[in-house]
């Protein structure tokens, strides 16, 4: 199945583009497509999404799931459905 | 013999001053940035600082010119030391430093010199940026 | 010895009389109070009678720190408070930089400010020492110029000082103070109310310690907190502000032309991207913080160049490009930095001539009423010229330098409906259209329409939250108020907010038992701060005061609320298409945070609430 995925800042400039559409089987979770960036896009994006052990999301990165927080679903292993919408964005604080 | 020294990398500098502050808790246990062994200098026009400290000399002016013995080279930091039995404040020293390091505290009858906080430098562990480095260089 | 962590002293400072008297800082009062905004509430409440004309003598201007001022604990925010001749309301505006540390220095928590000078003057306070100095020769000149001569006549480039401009000279509504050249108390007219005391410019050096009640858990706390702000920066470290662009516009809800749209085509022109790839030159900080955020830009392309600016930021980017409908980097940059020098407010500048090029395109006003000026969308010459006529209140400018809210009366033909603002105070860069919760925010902000005072953003956008409905809005919005209020009454940065450390280094300064209490509704967000035996929540108590002080002055629920285009014009395009508030749900979430906050149903703080956060006298004031 098909997911698309957008970015923002840093990860941007590293994945190079905007948006991405990635073909995933249809028990990815959200964990299986930060892997596929991982193998696409090296250490460097790596850095920017998990924490040093690899076991969570950086403090300041949020995702959403078709514009809800993955957060209040099932975290990284929460499951995708075809033509899906994932954004990676830095979280905000204020200003 | 080879020793670390103090390096400064100006381009780093985000003039934040955090360096100044735990300087002077540090070594006199309040803040006060200008009892600071280390001093910011800022243009704000072009957005640029520079770390003003001690870099422990191979040669050390300061100490040529105190008439009063008062300066050391300490043996195993090589830090730069004031005895303040000995100085007389003549200010020949704050003259003779190339970088304007040692400091005459203003409005008081003391001078003051980075001493390496006894090889741990405190300013080096607080900086966020690394604009200032305790290491071994070619020329020590 | 004095107080821990505080300098000891409030000034008072007459300027009709020359006259200097010191007082010592009250150990009560700082645990009261805080600091900061907390400090200068009190004292405006207590000095400031109501009716009193923010340009007479009796306004006073009240600049106060806070206890982790001058520390290697972040909160270098010195805070103005002052009543506004924008909205005839309580002002607060934070100034960053690093003047606040210096007046700690100098051994100061607090100057009050009052009177009028016959003649211009500048203030020195240096240590001890205050003095009043001529400041004729500097009337006229930009705030980088009066840096830059009263520098050179004091022999001395450590001083800092902070100057009005010739707008704050000429009394626009909208004038703000400039500090070491790129910082400002941006909001509110402040500048004005130094110009009407004919007071230029204060510059401090100070040479005195802050002492910490436990030095060496202070000094590891201090560590901590620069750990947590390194880790939990990210991308904000680089970008600053200017990563919300991309989001905001994503979301729809980006001010464009003057609030018509939420999004902004040419984004991709003036976002952080673009200012990383052509105009950053490096990163800044405010006095102790490891986050750098700030962007220093040279600008070395486009008719404007050569110059430097310390900036722009979000709010500025966004009010002076897509809500004036300018896709222009370098072009906002040298609007940030003009605005800056003559001494605007940014937010308030790019409203009102995103304004007036609404009422040009709708034929309110034509050429002969603009001078001849074509304020056509994006047209960054006419803006910079329209921006100099505000500045020396030439034609139409001496129409908009009384604000949005004033000149649309004084123009007539309809043009209320196409100004942005709450209370007078011109609205900043969120549509409320597109997250109804900092539309409440805006209304209920002790200033007016405020967006950092209760920013909800996140919360309603990435959050649980449905950020088009009213749901979890007065809870949330009522937590943010109080948190701001720390936030704002030690003097502390927003970007990493409230964080649990602070709670630590303020005990370990003041060597009081400080304890943050957490809202059951959102148990990660620390919702206030009381001193333990103490059973009162500071930062509601701050806010509360502030409201009286506005209550005293005729303020009620009506003023509590948005202009008519957000409860009537959807949002035309992007992703919050078709969204608008609906007015009734907007009272009755109103009506739900009155009762959250114990307001009655005028949105009067009840004698109950003001007893309960230990303000009887005010309660006394407003029921008696």
């Amino acid at each position: 199945m098909l997911v698309k995925v957008k970015s923002y800042a840093i990860l941007r400039e590293i994945i190079g583009k905007e948006s991405l559409r990635i073909i995933v089987d249809k028990n990815a979770t959200v964990l299986t497509v930060l892997e596929d960036l991982v193998d696409r896009y090296g250490e460097r994006l790596e850095k920017e999404i998990f924490n040093e052990a690899k076991t969570t999301l950086r403090e300041y990165v949020a995702i959403l799931l078709n514009g809800k927080n993955i957060q209040y679903i099932n975290g990284l292993d929460t499951q995708l459905n075809h033509e899906d919408q994932l954004v990676i964005l830095p979280i905000l604080r204020g200003g | 013999m080879a020793y670390k020294r103090m390096v400064v990398h100006p381009d780093k500098c985000i003039g934040c001053r955090l360096c100044e502050l735990v300087c002077s808790m540090e070594k006199e246990k309040k803040f006060n940035p200008k009892r600071a062994r280390i001093k910011i200098l800022s243009e704000i026009e072009v957005g640029a600082s520079y770390p003003k400290v001690c870099v422990q000399c191979a040669k050390c002016p300061c100490i040529e010119v105190c008439e009063n013995d008062a300066i050391s080279v300490e043996e195993e930091t090589r830090a730069i030391l004031i005895d303040d039995g000995r100085c007389t404040y003549c200010g020949d020293c704050v003259a003779a430093c190339p970088f304007g390091a040692i400091k005459l505290v203003p409005g008081e009858k003391y001078v003051i010199n980075c001493d390496l906080c006894g090889g741990n430098p405190i300013c080096v562990k607080i900086c966020p940026t690394q604009a200032i480095e305790y290491k071994y260089t070619r020329s020590s | 010895m004095g107080l821990n962590s505080y300098g000891g002293a409030i000034v008072y400072i007459d300027l009709t009389k020359e006259k200097v008297a010191k007082k010592k800082l009250d150990e009560d009062f700082a645990k009261g109070y805080l600091g900061c905004k907390g400090f200068g509430a009190r004292i405006l409440y207590d000095e400031v009678s109501p009716r009193v004309d923010p340009f007479a003598p009796e306004n006073k201007i009240i600049l106060s720190v806070g206890p982790l001022t001058g520390t290697s604990a972040f909160g270098p925010k010195c805070s103005l408070v002052t009543k506004s001749p924008l909205t005839g309301g309580f002002l607060d505006s934070n100034i960053g930089g690093h003047i606040g540390p210096e007046l700690k220095y100098a051994g100061y928590d607090t100057i009050v400010i009052s009177g009028r000078s016959k003649r211009p003057v500048y203030l020195l306070i240096d240590d001890d020492n205050i003095e009043f100095k001529k400041a004729d020769h500097l009337w006229g000149k930009d705030t980088h110029e009066t840096d830059r001569l009263i520098k050179k006549e004091l022999n001395d480039s450590d001083v800092h000082i902070a100057s009005i401009g010739p707008a704050g000279e000429n009394l626009v509504r909208f004038a703000c103070i400039t500090s070491d050249l790129y910082r400002q108390a941006g909001r509110g007219g402040s500048g004005a109310v130094w110009g009407s005391k004919k007071l230029k410019a204060i510059a401090i050096q100070g040479s005195r310690s802050v002492n910490i009640a436990n030095e060496e858990l202070f000094l590891k706390y201090s560590h901590d907190l620069r750990k947590a702000t390194l880790e939990g920066g990210g991308p904000f470290a680089t970008y600053g502000t200017m990563l919300f662009v991309d989001l905001i516009n994503e979301y729809g809800m980006l001010p464009t032309k003057n609030f018509q749209s939420g999004v902004f085509p040419e984004v991709k022109k003036i976002n952080g991207d673009a200012m990383l790839k052509t105009i950053k030159s490096k990163d800044r900080a405010c006095f102790a913080c490891s986050m750098h955020c700030a962007n220093f830009c040279v600008v070395k392309h486009g008719s404007y160049a050569p110059f430097n600016i310390e900036g722009p930021e979000y709010e500025t980017t966004t009010m002076v490009g897509p809500n004036c409908g300018l896709g222009n980097l370098e072009a906002i940059a040298y609007i940030n930095l003009l605005c800056d020098k003559v001494g605007l407010d940014t937010i308030s500048t790019g409203n009102i001539i995103g304004f007036s090029m609404e009422c040009y395109e709708k034929g309110v006003l034509t050429k002969r009423d603009t001078n001849g000026l074509r304020l056509t969308w994006g047209n960054h010459e006419a803006m910079v010229e329209l921006i100099k006529k505000i500045t020396y209140r030439e034609g139409i400018g001496n129409t908009l330098a009384e604000g949005v809210k004033s000149a649309s009366k004084e123009i007539g033909k309809g043009a209320e409906k196409y100004a942005m603002h709450v209370k007078g105070l011109e609205m900043p860069a969120y549509d409320p259209r597109g997250a109804v919760g900092i539309g409440l925010g805006y209304a209920t902000a002790n200033r007016g329409a405020c967006h950092s005072r209760a920013w909800t953003i996140s919360e309603e956008v990435m959050g649980k939250l449905d950020r088009f409905s009213i749901e979890g809005k007065p809870m949330l919005v009522s937590v943010k108020m109080h948190r701001k209020n720390i936030i704002d009454a030690l003097g502390i940065c927003e970007q990493m907010g409230l964080l649990p450390i602070y709670v630590d280094l303020l005990s370990a300064a003041t060597g009081w038992n400080v304890q943050a209490m957490h809202n059951k509704t959102y148990p990660s967000l620390i919702e206030d701060f009381k001193i333990k035996n103490e059973n009162i929540m500071i930062g509601e108590r701050i806010y509360n005061l502030a409201r009286a002080f506005n209550i005293r002055e005729g303020f009620r629920r009506k003023e509590d609320t948005l202009p008519k285009r957000f409860f009537e014009e959807p949002l035309p395009e992007g992703a919050a298409e078709g969204h608008f508030i609906n007015s009734d749900e907007f009272d009755k979430m109103l009506s739900e945070y009155y009762k959250i906050k114990g307001w009655d149903k005028n949105g009067i703080p009840t004698r109950k609430k003001l007893v309960e956060l230990n303000l009887e006298d005010v309660a006394e004031d407003l029921w008696s």
